[in-house]
């Protein structure tokens, strides 16, 4: 790891840096939920298809 | 990032803890998922990476004591595959954002290795004027603390001292 002492960040790049850090934030909750809600409908669909209900004996 | 060994973070953790589409994942007994994971930050200084909590369901979780531990062997594991910078910071649904803040550290002020640890938690003014709650946390071990958390404290209160 490495940090330096050389310089700072002025405001607008902290303000920058903030609003990335908010959208990857976000970004991540709709991904989260984009995949769970994929899930559930992938769930209802087997469960509606009646895969789960065919006699295999 | 390195990734981190669930078979560690199990050995503690309350839930069972599982990686998927570069995600840690866990359920709680009430059935409620929640997803964590590390992304790395875009600072030019330093190695950090931003801690993400998220719940798809977004239901909510009282009193499950489980959950805090749960997420504090998570970081725990980050920390021992990981020697860099975490950021976390509250997610301002709601606006309860100091609250989150506050929940968190929480937390992390009841995990028992929370000496290991410096974790420092400011209060910043966004765009608009909302208020971000941002949390750094590094290990006390690590040789730059004094030099990073320096930059950081100047650099959050030139952020809040000088308006637009």
């Amino acid at each position: 790891m490495e940090a330096t002492t050389t310089k700072q960040r002025t405001r607008e790049e902290i303000l920058a840096w903030l609003q990335e850090a908010r959208e990857r934030k976000q970004a991540f909750q709709r991904k989260v939920e984009a995949e769970w809600q994929a899930r559930q409908q992938s769930k209802k669909a087997a469960a509606e298809s009646g895969y789960y209900n065919i006699e295999w004996v | 990032m390195n990734r981190l060994d669930t078979e560690a973070i199990n050995q503690r953790s309350p839930y069972d803890v599982h990686y998927e589409n570069e995600q840690y994942v866990f359920v709680t007994d009430n059935g409620i998922e929640y997803h964590v994971d590390f992304e790395l930050d875009s600072n030019p200084y330093y190695t950090a990476y931003w801690f993400n909590l998220a719940n798809p369901e977004r239901s909510k979780s009282p009193n499950d004591k489980k959950i805090p531990q749960t997420v504090i062997c998570i970081i725990e594991e980050f920390f021992n595959k990981n020697p860099e910078i975490m950021l976390y910071m509250c997610s301002t649904a709601n606006n309860q954002q100091a609250q989150r803040a506050r929940l968190f550290l929480r937390w992390f002020n009841g995990y028992e290795q929370r000496q290991r640890y410096y974790i420092k938690a400011v209060e910043v003014k966004g765009d608009e004027n909302r208020k971000e709650y941002i949390a750094l946390i590094m290990q006390r071990s690590n040789p730059q603390l004094d030099e990073i958390v320096s930059r950081f404290d100047s650099e959050i209160a030139m952020f809040n001292e000088l308006k637009p």
